[in-house]
């Protein structure tokens, strides 16, 4: 009975939408720490598009940018604030 | 994007960007000799700076050869191959310059950096903040 009740009960999901087309972005610097934090979780990790919803357009740009940033230090390759 | 049409071969001049990290340990003084000795090394070369953000003092990521914090330049310029290899192989040398990289034809910035950009994180909300679970 109580897997049929919990079929009952459909997950609603928001659609996803990409930051980027929404906001008509052309390009991503990756001297706009801004943005491309948004895009990182607190470790560091770049978040990826099934959960953030970025086309694979925007999100090739974003993993070169990221990478980048973190080349120049603008962003960590691994956060220590969590531990 | 640079038109390679009429000019001769071997002076294509070409658009870089260049972002420089320097050591913010050591004096003003010396911080701005630095700038300035790069920035000489692309006029004299024959290139024509067109535009120099300095971001200033800022906190590194990680360290970077036990150093906390960097300044940083960017320069954005117009010059033959040789100007920008030159200039790499003297940074290579110098101490004070704690990491560098250009880049070619790369569209330049409107973001004009802002001092509190670095420290200020907690407007920032991480686009995964809403959907908790991952599928």
């Amino acid at each position: 009975m109580a897997f049929e009740d919990k079929k009952q009960a459909p997950r609603i999901r928001r659609k996803k939408t990409c930051w980027f087309t929404e906001n008509n972005v052309k390009f991503i610097d990756y001297k706009d720490e801004k943005t491309l934090r948004r895009f990182i979780s607190e470790r560091g990790k770049i978040i990826p598009r099934r959960i953030s919803g970025t086309s694979a357009k925007y999100q090739r740009m974003l993993n070169e940018a990221i990478k980048r940033a973190r080349q120049m230090a603008i962003l960590p390759f691994v956060s220590d604030s969590v531990r | 994007m640079v038109d390679l049409g009429e000019r001769p071969k071997g002076l294509i001049m070409r658009q870089y960007e260049t972002m420089v990290i320097i050591d913010a340990m050591i004096s003003d003084d010396a911080i701005n000799a630095e700038v300035e000795n790069i920035a000489s090394m692309i006029t004299n070369g024959g290139g024509e700076i067109l535009r120099r953000d300095d971001w200033g003092k800022r906190k590194l990521a990680y360290t970077i050869k036990k150093r906390q914090h960097g300044y940083y330049v960017i320069f954005y310029y117009k010059a033959e191959a040789a100007v920008v290899a030159n200039m790499e192989a003297a940074l290579k040398l110098n101490e004070n310059a704690l990491r560098w990289m250009t880049l070619v034809d790369y569209p330049m910035s409107e973001i004009v950096y802002n001092q509190d950009m670095a420290q200020s994180t907690e407007e920032i909300i991480p686009v995964d903040a809403e959907e908790g679970e991952a599928e």
